[in-house]
């Protein structure tokens, strides 16, 4: 087995990332919290983790602009970007960033979980 | 016209002073003399058109005036006497100044009303030309002093044929002939007026020495008015010419009126339907204006009766209008006739029953206008004015309509922002212990943990719920409230929007203003604004977008100001905003009712102003309400 991952999780609103951190430590271990895209930078630079996630719709640096910084460091940075059905221009500027990997809201876990094994397993 | 002067003689004080003040009250200049020599040194001064003469006077015989009087050619004297022998008043005629004589009577008045009538009648015989037709030169002489004297104008001539070339010359009133005359005789010459027809009118009086009854009878025949036989007493010749030239002025007044009336009559004839009812209300004339009403142009039927026209709604009025006769009255309505072409028409008529001396009805005169065009047109105007106010709220409607879904919208749109975050955190909640069941991870704690969370969330969501309800109800009666507390109550619902778009919200407030309002409205209005001032930071791309809410009030008004740094409202476009269905958003987006309907509220609703301006980093709308409520069944 592997060493487990690091995963940094990004998001503004309290309740959805009380759950999201909760469903999260129910397969990972190592998991890093920000609040928002301003915090999220600054604990990339210090941990590196080996994955983010991160809302798009934020205070202080969206979720975007945090990945573009982030992919300007790393270019190989693995990045999901959970986004809502009616923020298509989100979508198109993640595609533009570089960024790969987005999950709608509401999000289904199931789905989340599928696309972080399959790219930290790449 | 210069005022007619008179100069009373006379010995007595009182007739004097009585003539004196009651012809001075008829608009004469009196001067009065009480003797002869008194009266000569005034005449020796000064003329009079007319002197009044007592024949009886202290220093002598008022007779003896008379010469001094002749001086002054134009003067008229009418003598003052109750002597009545005939040779004295004829031989005072012959001085030819002498007009007429007034018989002293007892009372002062009937002589005053004797001498007034006597002037004005000489007054209006100026206008008026007799021709005097005789061979002898000096009754023409004679008469034409007399004549003149009277006041009359005078033309003469010598014969017949003479006065047939004066009568087509000048314009002749009346004629004095002679029977006998060389050339072309009395007889003769009468003949040929009245031929004239243009001299029906025209009077004629013989004078002649005539005794034979059958040339004054055959004179009479061929038109002469009246014969006087030669040699006569002036007196009466002036009586005669007075009572001729009498009837022709009143034969002339009476031609005129009648010929006015003709004219009245034709006036009205043109200008109204007119026709006449005898007393059984048949009809006996009707012109062509009622005709062509009634009948397309086909004449009324001569006695036909009246109600034969009328329409079974105007039988009332028939009722009314017998009624008003039998009392002497005249009678108006409108009668609805029928008429051929089915149509009903409508007249305003107007009776007025004609009596004669007896109080006997012999005609009703009708006068009446065809009112049903009027008609038509009132109710044309009538329909209009229906359809107008029925389009008018039926465009109310459909705004108050339009309003209520714009607002059903925005109310979805803001549950949807309230909602998306707990939805989001429930669906996360159930599919996290899935997982953790599935993984055998489920402990109580979580579950327990999350069982009161979910029911935190969903508490929090139906709050949600009952703030909107509240929000949107309608309200029932005017309340006091704090606007703070009405403003919170807006921003609570429109700030999560306004988290998304990360758009600051501020409210500086005055404690306590305490308004009677109607609230939610109030607040809805509140929360338009803000919305609008939202949609412009968000679409102006406005960094650091900030919305101020302003609460305070001065001595008679409370303000809400709301001010927003979205660069402002064009100048054109700031008129405009309070237009129903003005909007500068894209179709989706604005319905153009919110601030149309937000005036209506504060302004139409709460007695209060709605207004807008530019200030230098946006637009500021400000709200005014009053502090009290000017109805005074207020409500608490």
């Amino acid at each position: 087995m592997n060493k487990e991952p690091l995963i940094l999780y990004v998001e503004d609103e309290k309740n959805i990332r009380h759950e999201m951190s909760e469903i999260l430590s129910l397969d990972y271990e190592n998991i890093i919290i920000a609040e928002n895209g301003q915090d999220g930078l600054k604990m990339y630079q210090k941990h590196n983790p080996d994955l983010v996630i991160t809302d798009v719709q934020m205070p202080y640096m969206n979720g975007i602009d945090m990945s573009k910084a982030i992919l300007e460091i790393n270019k190989d940075a693995k990045i999901i970007v959970i986004t809502a059905f009616n923020e298509d221009s989100y979508v198109s500027k993640a595609k533009e960033a570089g960024i790969k990997n987005y999950i709608n809201k509401p999000v289904n876990i199931n789905d989340l979980f599928s696309s972080i094994n399959m790219i930290l397993s790449n | 016209m210069t005022k007619q002067s008179i100069l009373i003689i006379d010995d007595s004080k009182l007739i004097n002073n009585s003539l004196k003040t009651s012809l001075e009250n008829r608009g004469f200049n009196v001067t009065q003399a009480f003797d002869i020599a008194q009266a000569k040194a005034i005449l020796l001064k000064e003329e009079f058109t007319y002197a009044l003469l007592d024949l009886i006077l202290p220093d002598g015989n008022g007779e003896d005036l008379l010469p001094f009087l002749q001086i002054h050619e134009k003067i008229r004297v009418i003598v003052m006497t109750s002597d009545r022998d005939r040779d004295r008043r004829e031989h005072l005629f012959s001085y030819g100044i002498v007009i007429d004589y007034i018989t002293k009577e007892r009372h002062f008045h009937d002589m005053e009303l004797a001498i007034v009538q006597l002037i004005e009648r000489i007054s209006t015989n100026f206008s008026l030309t007799i021709l005097v037709v005789d061979d002898s030169n000096f009754m023409r002489n004679h008469l034409r002093i007399l004549l003149s004297k009277r006041g009359f104008q005078v033309v003469d001539a010598i014969n017949g044929k003479d006065a047939l070339e004066k009568i087509k010359k000048f314009k002749i009133d009346a004629t004095m002939v002679d029977l006998e005359m060389p050339v072309m005789d009395g007889n003769r010459l009468v003949t040929a007026i009245k031929r004239d027809k243009a001299n029906l009118l025209m009077p004629i009086m013989v004078l002649s020495g005539t005794t034979e009854p059958e040339k004054i009878a055959r004179v009479i025949k061929n038109g002469a008015n009246d014969f006087l036989k030669k040699p006569y007493v002036t007196e009466e010749l002036l009586l005669k010419i007075d009572k001729m030239m009498q009837e022709l002025k009143s034969q002339r007044l009476l031609r005129e009126q009648e010929v006015r009336f003709g004219l009245y009559n034709k006036a009205i004839d043109e200008a109204a339907i007119f026709f006449k009812l005898d007393k059984n209300l048949k009809i006996i004339y009707s012109n062509q204006a009622l005709s062509s009403i009634l009948a397309n142009g086909i004449s009324i039927t001569k006695n036909s009766n009246f109600a034969e026209y009328l329409d079974e709604t105007s039988i009332d009025s028939l009722k009314e209008l017998n009624e008003a006769i039998n009392e002497f009255k005249s009678y108006q309505n409108v009668f609805e006739l029928k008429s051929d072409n089915l149509k009903s028409v409508k007249i305003r008529l107007t009776f007025t029953p004609l009596f004669d001396t007896n109080k006997s009805l012999y005609e009703i005169i009708v006068i009446g206008f065809d009112v049903s065009l009027l008609h038509q047109k009132e109710e044309i105007l009538q329909e209009r004015v229906e359809m107008e106010t029925k389009r008018n709220w039926d465009q109310n409607r459909m705004l108050i309509q339009q309003s209520k879904m714009a607002s059903m919208g925005e109310m979805i749109g803001h549950i949807g922002h309230q909602w998306r975050q707990p939805l989001n955190s429930l669906s996360l909640m159930f599919q996290k212990l899935n997982r953790a069941y599935k993984k055998s991870m489920l402990s109580d704690e979580l579950m327990d943990q999350s069982t009161q969370k979910a029911i935190r969330i969903i508490e929090q969501m139906s709050k949600t719920i009952n703030d909107f309800r509240d929000f949107f109800k309608i309200d029932k009666e005017w309340q006091n409230v704090k606007l703070s507390v009405v403003t919170e109550q807006a921003c609570n619902i429109i700030e999560p929007a306004l988290q998304d778009n990360r758009i600051r919200l501020t409210v500086n407030e005055d404690k306590d203003i305490v308004i009677p309002c109607l609230k939610n409205e109030l607040s809805q209005v509140i929360m338009n604004i803000l919305a609008n001032a939202m949609d412009a930071i968000v679409l102006k791309k406005v960094k650091d977008g900030e919305i101020i809410i302003t609460i305070g009030h001065n001595k008679s008004s409370a303000y809400i100001i709301i001010d927003d740094n979205a660069g402002g409202i064009p100048e054109d476009t700031l008129k405009k905003i309070f237009e129903p269905y003005f909007t500068t958003k894209e179709k989706e987006n604005g319905t153009g009712i919110g601030l149309y309907m937000s005036k209506e509220i504060i302004e139409g609703h709460m007695n209060g102003k709605l207004e807008a301006y530019n200030t230098l980093s946006g637009a500021s709308f400000k709200i005014y309400l009053p502090l009290k409520k000017e109805n005074k069944e207020k409500s608490l």
